[in-house]
């Protein structure tokens, strides 16, 4: 098999008493969907924020395309290629969806405004944040990020993400608070999006990550619980328990 | 005149409820009932709209469509206080304790007659109950347990009299220990007639001690009945709940 574009071992960050993530390993395979599945407050948005540097982790190793990214700065990760979404929408509302990826792409490139003198510059941004809309399917990107439904805004971010080239994506909650229509066309995307990238879906809607995830783990309490093929996490009894809860707890 | 038998109004009724959050529309015609002395179990998986069912009911975020009747009078859109005067209580997932009074000053803020000048519930039945609360009265909230916020939160509730309490995210974040008691302290208010719903992602011991079971299912409500009818379907249940 091939080499793992992103190893995790044994990461762990506390807050405090609070294991919120306590010694997790997986891998990120190119061309795979890995989904991390578990109830609330299993660690899940925790370790996401560990692998984009958004919390630098307390103990363990992070491991990108052969590179220690342990504990570096959210800016760094990006630029070696680890585009991350967030669980609530995080577009610029007063720019339009063209400018939103443009800017994703001008952060990527480490160009700040006053640095960018180069028309051939300014043509590879644009031709980045249009392919990037492009891939995502969203037309007339001429439109007020502002004013897009919420469905579109999401599409929105992901298009942002690509237009950072990353290998790696990290989506969270990509599917929450939207209508039926729009989950359809976002899970459709993911699904196309894993073809060519590594993907890691933390997700609640059971049905898209059990059509689209090539595998699954399963987080309770900060660890991990399983990890397998989508029909042997089914499977265990472990798995149903944590998420349908025992007896043992009643009064 | 005719003597006509009427039988008290449901706590809640309400019906074809539409809520929505700016342009997304979160509750698609919702019907959700509780009875007196009920404990309704209110279950989904994140987002598909629980939170908002609560807040819909309570007058915090009013249905577009659809309507509300609390004790048989229309409280649509009515404002929260005026909704808790109705004998509802809320206890927040957030839960909400203050960090500058103590368990003490939490407890008497709260104490309120509650419908029809009924007063079941005093500061010493309170503490009766939660002997943790006792032990910790003159402590600050800041310095409380999760465990003992919660059962501080519940306390307050019952200060109120309420004919309701509303548990949402009940045992979220607890200890296997506490969350048994918390689950004691549910079991307790069944048996002293307060009705309930309670939202909690242990099911098996949820659908045990409820009345009446509700699954929302991203703003439209699968499954309403008997939870013995609801673990009976291990298909459904792995679907919206399980694996």
């Amino acid at each position: 098999m091939a080499e793992p574009v992103l190893t995790v071992r044994d990461v762990a960050r506390q807050f405090g008493g609070l294991k919120a993530v306590d010694g997790v390993s997986l891998e990120l395979f190119a061309g795979e969907i890995h989904a991390v599945i578990g109830p609330n407050g299993a660690g899940k948005t925790t370790l996401i924020n560990l692998l984009s540097g958004d919390l630098a982790p307390t103990a363990g190793s992070i491991r990108f395309g052969g590179r220690e990214i342990t504990g570096a700065a959210p800016e760094r990760i990006a630029r070696l290629g680890i585009g991350r979404s967030y669980q609530r929408v995080n577009v610029f509302a007063g720019f339009s969806a063209f400018e939103n990826c443009r800017l994703a792409a001008q952060a990527r490139l480490g160009h700040g405004l006053g640095l960018l003198r180069q028309a051939r510059d300014v043509r590879t941004l644009d031709k980045a944040a249009e392919a990037a809309l492009a891939r995502v399917r969203l037309e007339h990107g001429e439109r007020i990020a502002g004013t897009l439904s919420h469905g579109e805004q999401r599409q929105l971010e992901i298009a942002m993400t690509l237009a950072t080239a990353p290998r790696a994506l990290l989506l969270d909650e990509p599917l929450a608070g939207m209508g039926a229509e729009e989950s359809e066309r976002m899970t459709a995307l993911i699904a196309e999006l894993g073809r060519d990238h590594a993907v890691l879906l933390v997700e609640h809607d059971m049905d898209a990550v059990f059509r689209i995830a090539h595998t699954l783990t399963v987080m309770v309490d900060g660890k991990v619980l399983e990890s397998g093929a989508p029909e042997a996490i089914r499977a265990s009894a472990a798995v149903q328990e944590a998420y349908l809860g025992s007896d043992e707890a009643a009064p | 005149m005719i003597d006509v038998y009427e039988p008290e109004p449901a706590l809640i009724d309400a019906r074809g409820l539409h809520t929505f959050y700016g342009a997304s529309h979160i509750l698609h015609g919702v019907d959700f009932a509780v009875g007196r002395g009920e404990t309704v179990a209110l279950l989904g998986r994140n987002g598909m709209g629980k939170t908002t069912l609560l807040r819909s009911l309570l007058g915090l975020t009013p249905p577009r469509h659809g309507n509300v009747r609390i004790n048989g009078v229309d409280m649509t859109g009515a404002p929260p206080h005026r909704v808790a005067r109705e004998g509802l209580a809320l206890v927040p997932e957030g839960r909400g304790i203050f960090a500058k009074l103590t368990v003490r000053e939490h407890l008497q803020l709260a104490a309120r007659l509650g419908r029809h000048g009924r007063m079941d519930w005093t500061l010493d039945r309170v503490l009766d109950t939660f002997p943790r609360l006792a032990e910790r009265l003159h402590q600050s909230g800041a310095l409380l347990s999760g465990g003992e916020q919660q059962m501080l939160t519940i306390g307050r509730a019952l200060m109120t009299n309420p004919d309701l309490i509303i548990l949402d995210e009940a045992t979220e974040g607890l200890s296997p220990r506490l969350a048994k008691e918390i689950w004691a302290i549910i079991r307790r208010l069944r048996e002293s007639r307060i009705a309930s719903v309670i939202v909690d992602k242990n099911f098996a011991v949820l659908s045990a001690l409820a009345d009446h079971a509700v699954l929302l299912v991203k703003g439209r409500v699968a499954f309403a009945g008997e939870p013995a009818r609801l673990k009976a379907d291990p298909a459904l249940l792995r679907r919206h709940l399980g694996v």
